[in-house]
Order: structure tokens, then sequence, then C-alpha cells
């Protein structure tokens, strides 16, 4: 069986900076992803990102992906792309699969920064095609190039269906009308705004009910609701579309974490069930260490910050690292990452986060 | 020996202790499971749910006779419980890979022949025309036609829905942790939740007999044997009989998963599915049946089986305090021994005797001195 310092599942942009910062400190890295290319969400991202300066904002998502992809190059890390981490066993070891061949590798730390799930939301006719995740749409568009419909209504107002919304008109699609279940936006009304000069309909207090059609598609009925979410009868109203694009929320993609018996907490504002972390990323689980969406859906930044954190703490646990230089370098990442969370959405953040922590 | 008016209370409400309640409440008479966790969450939902009476047996006699009878009652209890327990009179078909396990499989059909029992030696054509997927490498197989699959959680389930409609009380999340005796009888079994009157109480706690019978100083030597199953996902149908092989068992279920099984550990109480036993089934099957080899396994879990010294349950009553009963250490079998346990202990707590003698099941076999009978 092959063995390594450190096992980075996941190459997202968390998983990216956690295989870049321990290969600069001397380990031996392996990092995995499923995927034909490294990147994780970032490449789905084609618009110019928010947050502040150190972390690259006013780039395009992409561009960070390309610049990141090179830096893990330079730095020595072996990348297995194509490569899915299907089973996590006693002694950190791993089970891989490509190209339909299962094999094992042994590591002496893990980091698990395997993102985030796309949520999806149950009604008659969910099962149509034309009915996706705003995730799967932004794949089809941004990756493949592939129209994913003609005219669409989305679901879900956080930044995540402003943002994609907003691709789908860039794509050449008409975004008929964009519903939210709240009585207010969930998302930077930066993103808002753009959707409404473009002509978009947002309802607010308003969800679907039902997507119609015989063999895919062909309208979408929405419904108002009351102040407890109960639709209100007779506010129906049946639109011609499509595509039905959901973007109702992201949850942690915990299998490996559970596979690897750490424990957990239900935090609604991260999305779900998180693993447990401490300030250095680490688990219940002595050795592995979680980053990204994965401990707790919130922003690419901050996913890169838990990933160089984790990153540190593995390299310092082997010996790598001084502590005093490794609490100076995490200090500056957590300090960096608190910045980001000034926002009013990032306190919320912050706050759920501290609630996780286990030990200390 | 039972009176109306006594409290039975089972502890364990896996399929042993459902099915017991289920008899009891056939018969009229009520009772109460007690189970730490969930109806069937240890080996009952582990199981690969298998009804094989003569593909596991190696010899005739007592033990072969109760899996015979217990198999028997299957196709009736299917018609006769509420919810689909996925009963499927596939027959089995034991697959021969080398000259010596052939002459190993001629002797198990000699003496099921001359028990009376249906069984059929096909060479490789007969073989690949009843089942077209197996590989071609096959010297021959053993067919029985009478050894059949279900779903184990569902019956187990069906069980306790069954057992609650006539009248059974089942109470989940509630642990077992101490009996009370008054001058030599049971009289009340006392749980993390409160401690309930008994004066009948029936240790079904399948790996956990052991600490059951602890509470009364009783030694009940069941030990935890762990086995490891892989799932596949749901494929067109590929076959229909149960197949095993000197390697693995393999079943399609109904909804077109194939469950490949299983491992025979002694590691005490860990669950924990390893790698190597996944690559091993998953070897074990695709030689059996190449087309497994393109498919993907979803899934792989591993359960705690409630083995005894000589691998036969330990039923009825025992030494210990009056009123305190056995049914467990059912091993590899408790599913299909399910529906015949819960009757002969039913039939022994209302009538004071099983149709089916039970006394070559008590635990008194395992004393210091008494002759161990080795299977
Ligand atoms: C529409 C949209 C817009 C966004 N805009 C911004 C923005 O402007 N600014 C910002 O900071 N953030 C933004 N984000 C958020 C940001 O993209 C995510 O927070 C970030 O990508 C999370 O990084 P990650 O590394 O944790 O996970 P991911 O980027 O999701 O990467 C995880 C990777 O792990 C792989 N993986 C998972 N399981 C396995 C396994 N078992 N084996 C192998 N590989 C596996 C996945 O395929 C994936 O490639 C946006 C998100 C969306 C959806
Ligand atoms: C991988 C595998 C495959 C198998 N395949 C087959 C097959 O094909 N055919 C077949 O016939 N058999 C098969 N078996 C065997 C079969 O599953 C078992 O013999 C049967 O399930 C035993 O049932 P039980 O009710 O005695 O035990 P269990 O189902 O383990 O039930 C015991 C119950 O007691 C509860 N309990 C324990 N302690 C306490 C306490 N203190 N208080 C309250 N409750 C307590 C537990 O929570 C548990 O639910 C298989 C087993 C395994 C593991």
């Amino acid at each position: 069986m092959k063995k390594v310092e450190l096992a980075v599942i996941g190459a997202g942009p968390a998983g990216l900076c956690a295989a870049i910062e321990g290969a600069k400190h001397g380990l031996q890295v392996t990092l995995i992803d499923e995927n034909i290319r490294a990147g994780g969400q970032l490449f789905k991202q084609i618009h110019k990102f928010f947050g502040s300066g150190v972390h690259r904002a006013g780039i395009r998502g992409v561009d960070i992906g390309s610049q990141l992809l090179d830096e893990t190059e330079k730095a020595g890390v072996e990348v297995m792309l194509d490569t899915v981490v299907w089973g996590l066993f006693e002694d950190k070891v791993l089970a891989l699969v490509h190209e339909g061949r299962s094999t094992q590798l042994s590591a002496e730390r893990i980091i698990l920064a395997a993102g985030a799930t796309e949520n999806a939301l149950a009604f008659p006719g969910w099962t149509l095609p034309g009915v996706m995740g705003a995730g799967a749409a932004q794949t089809m568009m941004n990756m493949h190039r592939v129209m994913p419909g003609k005219k669409a209504i989305m679901v879900g107002s956080g930044n995540v269906g402003l943002i994609v919304g907003y691709q789908l008109i860039q794509a050449g699609i008409k975004l008929e009308l964009l519903v939210e279940a709240a009585p207010e936006i969930g998302g930077y009304s930066v993103h808002a705004s753009k959707l409404a000069r473009n002509g978009v309909k947002i309802f607010t207090s308003t969800t679907i009910k039902e997507a119609r059609g015989d063999e895919r598609v062909e309208s979408a009925v929405t419904v108002s609701v009351d102040e407890n979410w109960n639709p209100v009868p007779g506010t129906e109203r049946e639109h011609e579309v499509d595509m039905v694009c959901l973007a109702v929320g992201l949850s942690p993609l915990i299998e490996l974490a559970r596979l690897a018996g750490c424990g957990f907490k239900y935090l609604s504002e991260l999305g779900g069930h998180v693993p447990l972390h401490d300030e250095k990323m680490e688990t219940t689980q002595p050795g592995i260490y979680v980053a990204g969406d994965i401990a707790g859906i919130d922003e690419a930044s901050t996913a890169m910050e838990e990933g160089r954190i984790a990153a540190l703490a593995a390299a310092e646990s082997l010996g790598r690292l001084g502590g005093e230089e490794a609490d100076a370098l995490k200090k500056s990442a957590r300090k960096r990452m608190e910045e980001f969370w000034d926002g009013s959405f990032g306190r919320r953040v912050k706050a759920s986060k501290e609630s996780l922590s286990v030990k200390e | 020996m039972e009176k109306s008016s006594d409290r039975i209370v089972i502890a364990g409400g896996g399929i042993i202790g459902c099915a017991i309640a289920y008899y009891l409440g056939l018969k009229g008479v009520k009772s109460t499971v007690i189970e730490r966790r969930d109806v069937g969450c240890e080996a009952s939902s582990a199981a690969a749910g298998g009804l094989w009476p003569q593909a596991e047996s190696s010899r005739p006699g007592m033990f072969m006779d109760l899996c015979l009878a217990g198999n028997a009652m299957f196709e009736e209890l299917s018609r006769q419980l509420e919810l689909d327990i996925e009963f499927r009179p596939s027959g089995l078909l034991h697959v021969v890979e080398d000259e010596q396990y052939r002459e190993e499989a001629e002797k198990l059909m000699e003496w099921q022949l001359d028990s009376g029992l249906k069984v059929d030696w096909l060479d490789a054509s007969e073989t690949l025309k009843l089942e077209p997927s197996l590989s071609e490498d096959v010297m021959g197989s053993l067919y029985f036609p009478d050894d059949n699959h279900l779903n184990p959680l569902s019956l187990t389930r069906a069980f306790a829905v069954g057992a609650k409609k006539l009248g059974a009380e089942i109470s989940t999340g509630t642990s077992v942790t101490g009996i009370k005796t008054v001058s030599g009888r049971v009289s009340s079994l006392v749980t993390d939740r409160g401690e309930i009157g008994a004066d009948i109480i029936i240790n079904a706690a399948g790996c956990w007999a052991g600490q059951v019978g602890a509470m009364v100083d009783m030694e009940v030597p069941v030990e935890p044997v762990r086995g490891q199953i892989i799932l596949s996902e749901p494929l067109p149908p590929l076959f229909k009989r149960c197949i095993v092989t000197r390697d693995v068992y393999i079943i399609q279920k109904p909804r077109g998963n194939v469950v490949v099984g299983s491992t025979r550990e002694f590691v005490g109480y860990d669950k924990s599915v390893t790698p190597e036993a996944i690559h091993l089934l998953h070897r074990g099957a695709v030689k059996a049946i190449p087309r497994l080899k393109s498919v993907s396994f979803i899934r792989a879990w591993a359960g705690l089986r409630p083995y005894t010294p000589d691998e036969i349950p330990i039923m009825g009553a025992s030494d210990g305090p009056e009123g305190f009963l056995l049914a467990t250490g059912h091993f590899r079998n408790g599913i299909l021994l399910s529906a015949i346990t819960g009757k002969l202990m039913s039939e022994l707590i209302t009538d004071g005797k099983a149709s089916i003698p039970l006394e070559g099941y008590r635990l008194s076999r395992f004393l210091r001195g008494a002759e161990v009978e080795r299977k």
C-alpha cells in the first residue's frame, strides 16, 4: 500500500490551499479529486469574486483556480484526478477508485475538503427533465458550454441564486422570474440589483408549487406564502418556462467524516450537520482535519484560509514546523478570515463556527 | 406454565424477540418487548435474508430438521403478515468450481437424498442454461429448489407490526439494565426508563445475551461473529436463484440490488467494514458472475451474529431463576429460524411444551462437564 504524509481530499479552494501550504512546509502531499480538473466550485465561477483584496477579490473564480493550480504544481504536490475516495478505514487508510480500479492509500494526516452538495426541493413535477440545481446549471453552461434551457425560473435568492441567475442571462437564457419564500432577498444587494436592471421580476414570500409538463418542464406554478411559509390558496400563478433552477442551499458533504467517526453538530446557518473541529481545524478524530464548505457552508475566501490552517497544523504535528512559527502563521490566516467575516452575514457564520469548537 | 395473568417481557427487539411477541399474540397472549435502540437495528437488519436449510447444512439431525421446519413456514407466513416481506421461492445453486469441491458436493447430495430432500446435480451446461450469467468456468452445481430468500428487515418489522396489532407493546430506546428476583423467581425487569413487573422474562438479546444473562448470574456463552456484506446499485434481472460458491453467496433482491456476503470474524463488538473484506467479496462475486465486474457497489455494512460454541441456538427454560427463558445464539440462521423459534417459544410459554422438543437446545449443554456436540 502506498504511504503519504498528508492526503488532501477535494481540490476546491480549500484543498488546493491546504496542499500548497503543506508542501511548502516540507510535507509529502497527495491531493485527490473526483473531477478531471482540479478547482472544485471555482471553475464554475466566471464572476468576479467578492471579498477582500488579500483573498483575490475582484478576480474571477475560474482565474483563482488556475493560479492555485499553478502553485500546486510548483510546490510539488502529487495530484490524482478522476479519482474518487470511496472509503476511509481504520488507521487512516483511504480507498480510491480510478478508471474502475480500486487502490488504497495510507496517510499520516488527512484533510477532508470535499465541499458541499446542493439541496433539492420536492414538489409535484420535481423529477421532470428541466428541473435542476443551480450548480448543475452552472456546470452545464460554464464548463461544458451547454444551454440548459431557454426560459427559466430561479428558486432561491441567496448569492447562489442571484449569481447563477445572472449567469443564465449571460448564457442567453431568459430568466422569467426569481422567487424567494422569505420576505426578503437573501444575498448581496449588488447581485440582486444586477438582476433587477436586467428586467428580472423578483417575488419574495413566494415559492414554487408545481412543475408541469408531459416529457419535460413546460410551465411552473408559483404561490405566495404567509409568514409561516404556508401557501396562500388562490395566489397560484402559472409561468411558461422550460427550466426550473433550484438554489435552495448547500449542505456539507460529510460522508467521509462520518466514516472516520468524527463528532458532529447540527447548525442550520452552516448548512446542516457539520464535523466538530477546533481552531486548528482538527476534528474529534486526531490527525483528521476539515477545511472549506465541509466545515460549514461559507465562501471560497474562508475555505482557502481554513485549508492553510489545517495544513499548518498537520505540518506542525509532524514536526515540520516550530510551534511559534506555526502559531504565527495560523494566527495571520485566522485574522484574514475574521476580517472577511466582518460583514453582517459573516458575523453569523463566525458565531456558528465558534459554537463548533471541540477543544480548548 | 403460563397463567393468563402472567406478565411476559422480552429483552431484545431483533427478529427473534419480535417473532416471539408475534406468535404469543397469535395465541392471544400479550407481551412487552424491550429494545435498546430500534426494532431490528442489529444483526436482523444486517443479514442477507437467505433461507437455506439445505445448502448450509453439513449433516442430518436435530438441527437440520429444525431448519427445514422453519423454512416450511414462510410461504404461508408471507400471506399472513401484513407487510411485504419480499419472500421469493427462488431455489439455490451451489456452484462447484473444482474437483475437490465436487467430491464434497457429492457427499452432501448423497445424505440429503437419503433424508428424502430435493437436491439435484447439474453439469456445467445445465447450470449455465438455468443461470446464463454465471461464469463459464463452472464445473457444475448442486441445485436446491427449496432454499429461498426474503428481506430480513421487512420480516422483522412485519413481526413487530403484527405483534403490536395483536396487543404486544414494543418499547424502543429502552435498555434492560437489571433483573430482580424474589425467592428464586423473576419478579421484574429494570430498564433505564423504569421498572416493569415480570413473571416471565425471555432473553432474546442476540449477541448481548451474555450481558442480560449476567443480570441473573447466568453464563450465556454467546459471542459476536462479524459478517460483512456489500450491495450493488439496482440492476436489471441478472439471475434468479441464490448463488453460493466456496467464497461468497450472491442474491439479487427484488429491487434489482445484488447482495454479496459474507465474512466470519471474531473481532468482538466491532461493526466496522474493512477494505480487505470488501475486495474479497467483490472478487468472489465477479469470479462467479463476471458481469458484476462493471457495476457499482454502493454500500457495505457489517453485523454481529450471535455465535455459540456448537453453532446451535440456545432456547427454552434455563437452570436459573424460575421464569427466565432464553432464545438466542441463532448465529448464521436467525432469519431462517425466526418463525419456528417464535412458534416453539410461544408454545413452551402457553402450553408448557413445544411441539418440537427443545431439550437439545438447553443452555445446560454448555455447563462444565456437559458433552459439547461440535458441528
Ligand atoms: C454560484 C456560487 C457563487 C459563489 N461565489 C463566491 C464568491 O463570489 N466569493 C467566494 O468567496 N465564494 C463564492 N462561492 C462559494 C465558494 O465557491 C465555495 O465556498 C468554495 O468553493 C468551497 O470550497 P471547497 O474547497 O470547500 O469545496 P469545493 O469547491 O466544492 O471543492 C470540493 C471538491 O472535492 C471533490 N470531492 C468531494 N468528495 C470527493 C471524494 N469523495 N473523492 C474525491 N473528490 C471529492 C469535489 O468534486 C470538488 O471538486 C460561490 C459558490 C457558488 C455555488
Ligand atoms: C452479515 C450477516 C448475514 C446474515 N445472513 C443471514 C441469512 O442469510 N440467513 C439467516 O437466517 N441469518 C442470517 N444472519 C444471521 C441473523 O441475522 C441472526 O441470526 C439474527 O438476526 C439474530 O437475531 P436476534 O434477534 O437474536 O439478534 P439481533 O437482531 O442482534 O437482536 C438483538 C437485539 O437486542 C437488543 N439488545 C441488546 N442488549 C439489550 C439490552 N440490554 N436492552 C434492550 N435491548 C437490548 C439489540 O439492540 C438488538 O436489537 C446473518 C447475520 C449477519 C451479521
